[in-house]
């Protein structure tokens, strides 16, 4: 049995309710494509970004046994599960970081082992690792767009870098931020293109919320 | 002092080089005739040198855009003539050969594209990639791990990080990176899909009592059996040769 035009039109205006309600429900970051999950990661397109509670930098580097300069910081891998500072090591991309922040007027400085220096390690494959950066809560509120600069520099560069070439290029960076409101320490890393690597700011801006 | 330079301007070197590498390129099929692959391999030997010596002379006055263009230019060149040589390789079965050159060709088309986004170039990546899939099974690449202390710049020889110069970047027709020191330790392989340089590979494995060519498949000799696993051979790091060291894609490099 046909429905009449009344019946039709209610059905209508029923579905547009229903469309409606569901995009208002929606964060803008849902409607841009952007899937969280329970566990803090969020998957956009090719690239991965999560979101976690870590233990102090402070009260790491007391337990290791080495010192935390001030400032924007590279922190060595294994820093936060490693037992002996003997084996920590930094990415090799460290050094590349250091050099492209001071273009930017910023000064990366690196966490030191008071015995032995810390090596650097190259995997010679093609994914492009960033340093792990941690910056303090009291040297983000003085300087809050150190975020948005570094990540610029380094998208750009690494754009740069893969430029041209037929395979998809891969980046990982990670951040490590302080929490002044609730004194937590917050580690953010990111797994995806070079291209969609400022977005992670986003991230950063609502884990510091 | 170097030589005199053997063109007058950029354009001038760039018209010659685009003449001969478009009459080389049509050399780059496996029927073409293996002679006619070798002298155009020749002729792109000589080429790339005049345009070496256009390079440095240009690095000597100064004039970064001239110096870089030079530099491309011979990645463009140098990608064109791995490409024959691998077919010269390949048609005289000499599959390990011709797969390294492959790989440089890869390597020295990819970096010439960073810097110019380029039809022909595009077009050469392509034919490789597709060369690659065509001619050689699929191989396991491997990836090694390096650990270091301490490296130089390659531009100014001062100290990696501390000296401004930035690995990947080009300053007077020479590409920046970072030199590993003495007392470079080598901390494991591991097997990945894409691996820094795709030369780095498993080169023999084990099937049985024998062990076998990735390349060829072919036995090539007996397997010293073990207990527990199966054997393969690798090379872990390889030297490039010539001029493809300057284009390598990774930043870091072994003394």
């Amino acid at each position: 049995m046909r429905s009449t035009k009344a019946e039709r039109r209610k059905k209508k205006l029923a579905e547009r309710a229903r469309h409606q309600r569901q995009l208002e429900t929606k964060t803008p970051e849902m409607r841009k494509g952007i899937v969280a999950s329970d566990d803090g990661t969020e998957t956009n397109g090719g690239s991965t970004v999560s979101t976690r509670e870590i233990d102090s930098v402070a009260m790491r580097a007391t337990q290791l046994g080495v010192t935390v300069p001030d400032g924007i910081v590279a922190i060595p891998n294994d820093f936060f599960s490693t037992a002996n500072a003997t084996e920590l090591n930094y990415v090799a991309n460290t050094l590349t970081v250091k050099a492209l922040l001071r273009e930017a007027n910023i000064e990366l400085q690196l966490v030191e082992n008071n015995s032995t220096p810390i090596p650097y390690i190259h995997n010679r494959d093609s994914t492009w690792v960033a340093p792990i950066l941690f910056v303090s809560a009291s040297f983000l509120s003085e300087n809050p767009h150190l975020i948005s600069v570094a990540l610029n520099v380094l998208s750009n560069y690494v754009t740069d870098l893969f430029k041209g070439g037929l395979i998809k290029p891969r980046v990982r960076a990670t951040f490590v931020i302080e929490k002044t409101s609730r004194k937590t320490t917050l580690r953010i890393d990111y797994d995806g293109p070079p291209e969609q690597l400022h977005t992670i700011e986003n991230t950063i801006k609502r884990a510091l919320q | 002092m170097s030589e005199t330079a053997p063109w007058d301007s950029t354009a001038a070197m760039l018209r010659d080089a685009e003449s001969v590498v478009q009459q080389c390129l049509p050399l780059t099929y496996a029927s073409c005739d293996a002679q006619l692959q070798s002298d155009a391999i020749n002729t792109l030997n000589d080429l790339a040198g005049k345009v070496n010596v256009f390079r440095q002379s240009a690095a000597e006055k100064l004039d970064e855009f001239a110096a870089n263009t030079a530099f491309v230019c011979a990645r463009y060149i140098g990608g064109v003539g791995r490409f024959l040589e691998m077919w010269l390789r390949f048609k005289s079965d000499e599959m390990n050969t011709a797969w390294n050159c492959l790989v440089d060709a890869q390597s020295e088309v990819n970096c010439a594209l960073r810097f110019c986004d380029d039809g022909t170039l595009r077009y050469l990546a392509q034919s490789l990639q597709n060369a690659e899939g065509l001619l050689f099974p699929p191989q396991q690449f491997v990836s090694s791990s390096l650990s270091y202390t301490s490296s130089v710049c390659t531009i100014c020889d001062g100290v990696y990080g501390e000296c401004g110069h930035v690995a990947g970047r080009l300053y007077l027709g020479v590409m920046c990176s970072e030199r590993l020191n003495n007392g470079v330790q080598l901390g494991h392989l591991a097997l990945v899909d894409s691996p820094a340089d795709k030369g780095c590979r498993v080169t023999e494995f084990q099937n049985g009592v024998h062990m076998h060519c990735s390349l060829t498949r072919l036995p090539i000799g007996k397997a010293v059996l073990h207990e527990k696993g199966l054997r393969f051979s690798a090379v872990a790091l390889r030297s490039r040769p010539n001029s493809s060291n300057e284009s390598d894609d990774s930043s870091v490099r072994p003394k």
